[in-house]
C-alpha cells in the first residue's frame, strides 16, 4: 500500500497526497517527489548528527537541494512551521558545489549526475547526510539512495559512508532500508 | 420478612446462623474475586500498554518511510501474546496502514481513534498509543486485548468459591444444629408451656428452666407470673362463683351487659321469672320479655344512660313465665375496670307490682284522708263561725244592758250573768279550735323580737276588771334585766291571760296575785312566776292540769261548776309555750296553799327593742305597785253625732250594733253587702267603718281598700269570726286600724271605737 508520511496539518497537501497514492508508479514525477520530499524531512528524525555539525544552539537545520529542484513547492510546504532536532528548518537551493558543507541534509538532483563525484568529494569530511535518486548513488559513495522497485520507493543505505561522516543512522531506519551491496567509501 | 417472623425459633436460629456465616463467606469470596478480577484487569491493561508502546516504537520507521510490510511484520509479532485479540496501525492522518487479528471477524476502527490511553470495551480492553519519533507524532497504534483468559480464571475461582461455600454451609449447618438446640430449648419449652396453658387453662403447669442466663431468668419470671396468675385466677374463680351464687340467690333479677350494650348474663331468678333459658335472654333476647308498650321508653332510658356511661332507673312491665305482666324497676350502673375503662353494665330488676298496687292504695287513702281533713277544717271553720255569729247580738245586748244604769240592779245582774256565760261559750269555741289547730300542727306563729314585759302588761289589762271586781290585790315585780324574746305576741298574751285568769278564778275575794319576772343568765332564759293565794293544787292535779279536758279535783268534785270551763286553756298554753321552745309547769304546796305557775322562755339576746312609749308605764315601777286602770272607754269620751258605716251581713248582729252605736250617739248607717256599703259611702261621708270581713258579695278587706282610696281620712274597724292570723294582717294592710273577733263584747267595742275616734 503506497503510503505517504507528510506534515500533519496541511490538509490541501494531504488530500493531494492521498489522491496520488494509487498510481504512484506511473511516474507522475511530482507525486513521486512529494513522497521523496517527505522522506527527506523524515531523515532528520532517524539520523543523529555530531554536535560540531551546528555552529551553536540557535543554528538552524539546513536541508540543501543542489541542482534543479524536482520538488517544486512541496518541500517548502512540508517543512513550514516544523522544526528538526529542535532547530529552525531552512531549505537552501544552490548549484555551487562549495555550498554543500553548510547543509545537514543534501539532496543531489538528477541534474547533477555528471558532477556527482565532485559533490560527494566536497561533502566528504563534513556531517552532511547525502541523499539522491541518481542510480548507483550509494555505490558511488552517497549515503541514502532512493530506488523505485515494484512501484515503491526503496531506500538504499550506505552505513559506512554515514559512519565516516560521523552520522548515526537509526536501526529503525536501517530495518526498512536496504544496505547497499558493495558500497564503497567515497 | 413476615415469613421469618412466623418461623419456629429453632429454625429461625438455624437460619440466622447459616445466613450470617453464608453472608460472611459470600462477602469474603466476593471481595476476593473482585480484587482478583481487578488486579488481573489492571495487569492486562498494563501489558496492553507496554505492548502498544513497544509496537509503536518499532513501527516509527515503517510509518515514516511508508513500509507496510515492516508495519505488518511488527503487528504480526503480537501473535506471541495470546491476550492481544487485534491491533491496527494508522498514519498521522489517521489512515489504516496495517492490522492484525488473532481471530477472524474482529472489528477494528477504520480510522485512528481521537483518544489516547486504556479503555474497557465489551469483553475486552483497548489501548491506543501514539507513534512518536523524536517527539514527532507519526501515527497511532490501536491494541485490543481479550478478557477470555481473565474469564476463564474467574470461572475457576467461582467454582472454587462455590465449593468452599457449600462446604462451609454444610459445616455451619451442623454447628448451628448443635448450637441452636442449646439456645432454642428454653424458648421452645416456654412456648409449649404457654401453649398448653392457653389451651387448657391449667395454671399449675411450669416451664422447665435451663441454666441461669437471660432465658433462664425469663423462664423463672414466667413461672413466677404463672404462680401469681394461678392464685389470681383461683381468687377470681372463687369470686366469680361467689358472685353467681349470690346473684342466683338474690331476690331480684340481676343482669350483666358488655360494652356494646348486649346482655351477657342474667341470674337464675331471671331465668325462672321469665321461664326462658339463659341462651334466649343474652344479647337482645331479654327485650322480648318487656311489654311492647313499654319497650320504647325502657330501651330509650337504657341507651341514653349507656351512651353517657351513667346509672339509670327505668320502670316497665315484664312478662312473667305465667303470662302475667309484672312491673319492675330496672336499675343499671356502669362498671369500670381498675384502669377506669368502661367494662359494661350491671343491673337489677325488682318486681314492684305489689308495691305499686300498695302505693296506689295509699295514695288513694291519702287523698281521701286529705279530703276528709280539709272537709273537717272547713267544717270547723264554718262551725266556729256559725256557733259564734248568733252569740254576737246576745253578748252585745246583754253586756250593754248590764251596764245600763236605767235598769234596776237585779235586772242588770241577770244581764251580766247572760253576758258572762255567752263570753264563756265563745271562749270555749275558740279554745276548741285552737286545740285542734295546734294538735294538727296548723298553728303558725308570728315570731319576732318582743318585750315580754309588754306582753305581760297587756295580759294583765285583760283581767283587770276581774281583779277589780273580786278585790284581788296584784303584786307586780318585773325585775328581769333582759326581757326580749322571740315570740308571737298574740299567742303569748293568750298564755298569760289563761294563767292569770285561772289565778283570778281560783283566788278568793281579797286574795293576792303576784307576777314576777327574772332573768336566768346561765340558761339564757327569762322566767315568769305567777303566784296566787287560791285553793292550790294536789300532786295528782299538778300532773294533769296541762292535759286537755281535765281540771282540778275541785272542779270535778263540785257539781256546781263554780269555776266553769273544760280546762282547755292550760293545755293550749303549754302547747304554745312549747312551740316557743319554752316550758310551763305549776307548783303548789297543797290544797288551799295557793299555786305558782312557772313559765320559762328563751331570751333573744342579740336583739334590743327601741324604747317605746310604754317605758313610762306605771306597771314597771318597783316596790309597792301603783295600780291604775288601763285605758278604758268612757261614755262621755265619745262625741255625739259622728257618722259610722256598719257593714254586716248577719242581720241580728247588724241590728244590735246599729242600736248600740245609735244609743251611744252615733249617726249609724247599716249595709248588708259590699254593694250597699259602696252606695252608702258614695251618698255621704263617714268617719268610721265597722266591717265584717266575710260578706256575701265580696270581702271587707277589698271594700276598705276601695273606700280608703277615695277617703284617706276614713278609719276602719274590722270584725271577723275567730279567724286566721293572716286575716288580721291583711285587714291591717287594707287600712283597718283595729280588729275585733266575734262575738264582740260591748266593752271591747267601746274601747276600740273610742281609741279610733280619739286619735
Amino acid at each position: 500500500m503506497p503510503v505517504l508520511i507528510a506534515a500533519t496539518h496541511r490538509l490541501r497537501l494531504m488530500l493531494f497526497l492521498l489522491v496520488g497514492m494509487a498510481g504512484i508508479a506511473q511516474a507522475q514525477p511530482s507525486r513521486e517527489y512529494d513522497l521523496k520530499a517527505a522522506f527527506l524531512y523524515n531523515f532528520a528524525s532517524f539520523v543523529e548528527w555530531p554536535p560540531q555539525a551546528f555552529d551553536d544552539e540557535r543554528a538552524p537545520f539546513i536541508i540543501g537541494v543542489i541542482g534543479r529542484d524536482p520538488f517544486g513547492a512541496t518541500l517548502d510546504e512540508i517543512i513550514r512551521g516544523e522544526r528538526a532536532k529542535g532547530r529552525q528548518l531552512i531549505i537552501r537551493r544552490f548549484h555551487a558545489v562549495q555550498m554543500v558543507r553548510g547543509c545537514h541534509i543534501l539532496f543531489v538532483s538528477r541534474s547533477e549526475r555528471y558532477r556527482l563525484h565532485d559533490i560527494l568529494r566536497h561533502a566528504r569530511g563534513h556531517a552532511v547526510l547525502t541523499v539522491s535518486d541518481i542510480g548507483g548513488f550509494t555505490e558511488a559513495g552517497g549515503m541514502i539512495g532512493f530506488d523505485t522497485e515494484q512501484q515503491r520507493i526503496v531506500l538504499q543505505v550506505n552505513p559506512s559512508a554515514a559512519a565516516a561522516a560521523q552520522l548515526v543512522i537509526s536501526s529503525k531506519l536501517l530495518r526498512v532500508a536496504r544496505v547497499a551491496p558493495g558500497a564503497m567509501q567515497p | 420478612m413476615s415469613w421469618l417472623a412466623d418461623l419456629p425459633v429453632q429454625r429461625k436460629l438455624r437460619f440466622a446462623m447459616l445466613f450470617t456465616s453464608s453472608m460472611a463467606l459470600v462477602l469474603a469470596c466476593g471481595v476476593f474475586l473482585g480484587v482478583e478480577y481487578n488486579g488481573y484487569l489492571r495487569n492486562i491493561e498494563q501489558t496492553m500498554a507496554a505492548l502498544a508502546r513497544v509496537t509503536a516504537n518499532n513501527s516509527t520507521a515503517a510509518i515514516a518511510f511508508a513500509d507496510p510490510d515492516d508495519a505488518q511484520e511488527n503487528l504480526e509479532a503480537l501473535r506471541a501474546e495470546p491476550q492481544v485479540l487485534a491491533a491496527a496501525l494508522y498514519d498521522s492522518s489517521g489512515v489504516l496502514i496495517a492490522s492484525y487479528r488473532a481471530e477472524e471477524g474482529v472489528a477494528l476502527p477504520e480510522v485512528a481513534p481521537d483518544w489516547i490511553g486504556p479503555r474497557e470495551i465489551e469483553d475486552g480492553v483497548v489501548h491506543v498509543e501514539p507513534v512518536v519519533q523524536e517527539s514527532r507524532r507519526l501515527g497511532t497504534i490501536y491494541l485490543q486485548g481479550t478478557l477470555e483468559q481473565l474469564y476463564a480464571r474467574m470461572r475457576i475461582y467461582a467454582a472454587v468459591v462455590v465449593l468452599v461455600l457449600a462446604a462451609s454451609i454444610a459445616l455451619a449447618w451442623m454447628l448451628a444444629s448443635v448450637l441452636q438446640r442449646t439456645l432454642a430449648r428454653p424458648v421452645i419449652e416456654l412456648a409449649s408451656t404457654a401453649d398448653a396453658i392457653s389451651k387448657g387453662s391449667d395454671y399449675s403447669l411450669r416451664a422447665r428452666q435451663y441454666g441461669r442466663d437471660e432465658l433462664g431468668r425469663l423462664t423463672a419470671a414466667f413461672n413466677a407470673m404463672l404462680e401469681r396468675t394461678q392464685q389470681a385466677v383461683g381468687a377470681l374463680r372463687e369470686s366469680e362463683a361467689r358472685f353467681r351464687q349470690m346473684a342466683d340467690a338474690a331476690p331480684v333479677l340481676i343482669w350483666l351487659a358488655d360494652t356494646s350494650g348486649g346482655c351477657t348474663w342474667v341470674n337464675q331468678r331471671w331465668v325462672d321469672f321469665v321461664g326462658k333459658p339463659l341462651e334466649r335472654l343474652t344479647g337482645d333476647g331479654w327485650i322480648d320479655s318487656i311489654h311492647p308498650d313499654d319497650r320504647p321508653h325502657a330501651l330509650e332510658a337504657y341507651h341514653v344512660a349507656f351512651r353517657a356511661r351513667k346509672p339509670f332507673y327505668s320502670e316497665y312491665r315484664m312478662r312473667r313465665h305465667d303470662g302475667e305482666d309484672r312491673w319492675v324497676i330496672d336499675h343499671g350502673i356502669p362498671r369500670f375496670g381498675a384502669g377506669g375503662d368502661f367494662t359494661g353494665y350491671i343491673g337489677s330488676c325488682t318486681d314492684v307490682t305489689d308495691r305499686k298496687l300498695g302505693e296506689q292504695e295509699v295514695a288513694l287513702a291519702r287523698d281521701k284522708a286529705l279530703a276528709a281533713s280539709r272537709a273537717k277544717d272547713e267544717f270547723l271553720a264554718a262551725l266556729s263561725h256559725e256557733l259564734r255569729t248568733p252569740l254576737n247580738p246576745v253578748l252585745l245586748v246583754a253586756s250593754d244592758a248590764a251596764q245600763n244604769p236605767d235598769l234596776p240592779e237585779s235586772v242588770r245582774a241577770d244581764f251580766d250573768l247572760i253576758a258572762k256565760n255567752v263570753a264563756l261559750e265563745a271562749r270555749l269555741i275558740d279554745d276548741l279550735l285552737d286545740l285542734t289547730r295546734i294538735v294538727r300542727g296548723k298553728l303558725s306563729l308570728d315570731l319576732r323580737p318582743r318585750d315580754l314585759h309588754v306582753i305581760l302588761q297587756d295580759a294583765i289589762a285583760t283581767v283587770w276588771s276581774d281583779l277589780e271586781s273580786k278585790g284581788i290585790r296584784l303584786h307586780l315585780d318585773l325585775a328581769a334585766e333582759q326581757s326580749v324574746i322571740w315570740g308571737d305576741a298574740v299567742r303569748l298574751q293568750q298564755v298569760f291571760w289563761n294563767v292569770l285568769k285561772n289565778a283570778v278564778k281560783f283566788t278568793p275575794e281579797r286574795g293576792e296575785v303576784s307576777v314576777e319576772t327574772r332573768t336566768l343568765p346561765e340558761s339564757g332564759r327569762v322566767r315568769v312566776l305567777i303566784t296566787d293565794t287560791g285553793i292550790g293544787l294536789t300532786p295528782a292535779e299538778l300532773g294533769r292540769i296541762f292535759e286537755a279536758f281535765s281540771q282540778g279535783e275541785h272542779a270535778e268534785g263540785t257539781k256546781t261548776h263554780r269555776f266553769g270551763g273544760l280546762g282547755l286553756g292550760l293545755a293550749i298554753s303549754r302547747m304554745i309555750v312549747e312551740l316557743h321552745s319554752g316550758t310551763i309547769h305549776a307548783t303548789s304546796e297543797g290544797r288551799d296553799k295557793g299555786a305558782t305557775f312557772h313559765v320559762e322562755l328563751p331570751l333573744a339576746l342579740d336583739h334590743q327593742l327601741p324604747e317605746t312609749g310604754r317605758a313610762g308605764n306605771p306597771f314597771t315601777g318597783f316596790g309597792e305597785p301603783v295600780i291604775e286602770a288601763p285605758v278604758r272607754a268612757e261614755r262621755h269620751a265619745i262625741e255625739p253625732r259622728r257618722s259610722v258605716l256598719v257593714v254586716e251581713d248577719h242581720q241580728p248582729t247588724a241590728r244590735t250594733l246599729t242600736q248600740l252605736l245609735t244609743r251611744r250617739g252615733f249617726d249609724v248607717v247599716a249595709a248588708g253587702t259590699v254593694a250597699e256599703a259602696r252606695a252608702a259611702a258614695a251618698a255621704r261621708q263617714f268617719e268610721l267603718v265597722i266591717s265584717d270581713i266575710g260578706l256575701p258579695d265580696g270581702d271587707g278587706v277589698e271594700l276598705m281598700t276601695e273606700l280608703r282610696a277615695s277617703h284617706p281620712a276614713l278609719r276602719g274597724l274590722a270584725l271577723s269570726g275567730y279567724g286566721a292570723e293572716q286575716d288580721i294582717s291583711r285587714s291591717h294592710d287594707a287600712g283597718f286600724e283595729d280588729h275585733l273577733t266575734k262575738p264582740i263584747n260591748v266593752e271591747a267595742l267601746d274601747r276600740a271605737v273610742a281609741k279610733l275616734l280619739v286619735k
